[in-house]
């Protein structure tokens, strides 16, 4: 049915969960998704809790349609036979450039602050996190 | 007095214009300006124009060439995407998310083509985070392509080549993640080029897909793609991916002949979905250059197909990253009520993104999620990798690849709407050259159904001199570059 992906596959956020918790998360989410591309309104809501982002009831039905297509369509990828490819994440093939850990900004504090709707004594305000 | 003959001007002719003395910088700006106020309008081409500032800096440009002043881009006015920052000058996005951004510096391209004296007349409209294929996504409502009113002029930097298109401009900067500057380039009638990734500096640009994004320009010939090109590009330290590779003189050799150049055309570029008289015009371009000395090789890239699913998942996925930073907290729009810190970010994210940025996200969001990575992901970046040996194998048989920028001619604005892929499959011919990092150029090629259409040249990575030497050869056989639309003449 599916399997188990090497440790180096997997992407980081995943290598953070124990064997056991790897194996439920692809056991119910490959099952949940994998064998029906078309996604329902529950699928979109959690995608949308995911990504942090209301969407509207009235927005919904769009988005599933819209959104099952396009799943739809890039899973033409999965017949492309990749054994022994290097994913490619830099069209370049470039490693990271380093500089050395030197100030070269000085600060900008006010006028990056002008930008926000909501600040006190150089600090951003958000809604109380922690009672 | 020439101004009426200004708006027609390439950037070249009204450099050579201002050295003699035919005109002054002042007149060209002012010139320019009025024909923004007069038709800005009915193309929706600007988001924000900066009349005040240019006519200051024009007449500064003026003073400083009476004293001998020497700057490249002297007085010469261009227009930028509204995607750069530009210090104290508002930078949406043409999204509601940053519709009171004001960055605080300008980015690189930006204050490059500044120090080489350019005059900046405002910022062009655009899809909403570069995201679109046709300008509909923007906050700030469609932009109209000026060969007819009701179609669409290609996006996502559709206002730059809307502008630069109906002569409101000589010159504008875009940006290309999967065809954002070819694609309009050639729906418009002009010239534009998307450099090698690396080559034109990141830092300040907006990001959407930070390993596919890069800056270009959009230009009535290639001469002046040149020209600008050649001011925006160079190794800057700010932008960590930007490659230090010296910036070749495109000026001095954009006349060298293409004698032997072998061009290679692309057998599966031909297949069902291209327009007839499309191929028609292309394969024409081809024998202008082949009678130009250059030598026409059928090459495969048998991959290419490939390229617009697993761009939509690279895309998508680096986006949903990228994006992330929206939170309502220290720049951006922000929702009014909120219980508590989370339903804060939800409903500034949800009010503040548009539909197509949504569902970008929420793509990305699905596959890098658990689960799915592997599935999507991991499996895009492995058959971008095959893409990427397939233009390889090519670059070993030709110096260049040339054939249609886009499918088809201008379409209907709110034809592809409806139909995510449908506007996906638009850019099937351009999305290989941001997976593969390569520049590319589209020039007009010809008329379909009395609208333009381009021809694409591709070339090696960080040889964009082929591809400014090729097209300005043929730019000086065929007369497309110079067609206007009828009611902006």
């Amino acid at each position: 049915m599916y399997n188990l992906p090497n440790e180096g596959d997997l992407g980081q956020d995943i290598m953070c969960y124990s064997i056991l918790s790897k194996f439920t998360l692809y056991s119910s989410l490959n099952l949940w998704w994998r064998f029906q591309l078309s996604l329902n309104k529950e699928q979109i809501k959690y995608l949308a809790v995911l990504s942090r982002m209301d969407i509207k009831e009235d927005e919904i039905q769009d988005v599933v349609e819209k959104l099952s297509s396009i799943v739809e369509f890039v899973d033409q990828l999965q017949a492309v036979t990749t054994d022994g490819t290097e994913p490619m994440a830099h069209p370049l093939a470039q490693g990271q450039r380093l500089r050395m850990d030197e100030i070269t900004e000085y600060n900008e504090r006010d006028k990056i602050q002008l930008n926000a709707k909501n600040t006190n004594k150089g600090m951003y305000l958000v809604p109380k996190v922690i009672d | 007095m020439p101004t009426q003959n200004i708006q027609n001007m390439t950037l070249c002719a009204l450099k050579r214009g201002m050295s003699e003395k035919e005109f002054t910088s002042l007149e060209v700006i002012e010139t320019l300006l009025a024909r923004i106020s007069d038709h800005g309008g009915s193309l929706n081409a600007f988001i924000t124009v900066t009349a005040e500032q240019a006519i200051t800096e024009a007449k500064n440009a003026d003073k400083l060439m009476a004293v001998g002043e020497n700057k490249p881009l002297l007085g010469l006015p261009l227009a930028h995407k509204d995607l750069f920052c530009t210090d104290g000058i508002l930078t949406s996005c043409a999204s509601k998310m940053l519709h009171n951004f004001i960055p605080p510096y300008d980015a690189s391209v930006v204050k490059n083509l500044k120090a080489s004296g350019a005059i900046m007349l405002g910022k062009t409209n655009m899809d909403e985070f570069a995201m679109g294929s046709s300008n509909e996504t923007s906050y700030y409502g469609s932009v109209k392509n000026p060969w007819n009113l009701e179609l669409s002029p290609g996006g996502s930097s559709g206002g730059s080549a809307s502008a630069v298109a109906a002569c409101l401009v000589p010159a504008a900067t875009g940006t290309d993640t999967g065809g954002s500057i070819r694609q309009p380039a050639a729906l418009t009638g002009i010239t534009g080029i998307k450099p090698t990734y690396g080559r034109v500096s990141r830092f300040g640009m907006i990001a959407f897909a930070s390993s596919l994004d890069q800056g270009g320009v959009f230009a009535r010939s290639v001469e002046d793609a040149a020209l600008l090109l050649g001011e925006m590009a160079g190794f800057d330290e700010n932008d960590s991916t930007s490659v230090d590779v010296p910036v070749p003189d495109y000026m001095s050799s954009i006349n060298q002949s293409i004698k032997g150049l072998k061009i290679g055309l692309v057998r599966q570029h031909f297949d069902a979905g291209l327009d007839n008289n499309n191929a028609k015009a292309v394969r024409e371009a081809l024998e202008v250059l082949e009678d130009q000395g250059a030598e026409i090789i059928e090459i495969d890239l048998p991959n290419i197909e490939l390229s617009v699913p697993t761009y939509y998942v690279v895309a998508s996925a680096e986006c949903s990253s990228n994006l992330s930073r929206y939170d309502g907290v220290r720049f951006g729009y922000r929702a009014e009520n909120y219980k508590d810190l989370n339903e804060f970010y939800c409903k500034t994210r949800g009010e503040g993104f548009g539909a197509e940025v949504k569902r970008r996200i929420m793509t990305g969001t699905y596959v890098l999620s658990a689960g799915y990575y592997d599935a999507y992901y991991l499996k895009a970046q492995k058959v971008r990798q095959l893409i990427s040996q397939d233009f390889k194998q090519a670059f070993e048989k030709v110096d260049l690849i040339a054939g249609p920028t886009t499918p088809s001619p201008a379409f209907a604005l709110g034809a592809k709407m409806d139909d995510p892929i449908e506007m996906y499959l638009n850019d099937i011919y351009t999305i290989g050259a941001n997976l593969a990092g390569l520049p590319g150029m589209s020039i007009p090629c010809g008329f379909v159904n009395d609208l333009p259409i381009g021809l694409q040249l591709v070339g090696k990575h960080f040889d964009e001199e082929s591809l400014l030497q090729c097209g300005h050869r043929y730019q000086q056989k065929t007369d497309w570059h110079t067609r206007v639309p009828e009611r902006f003449k």
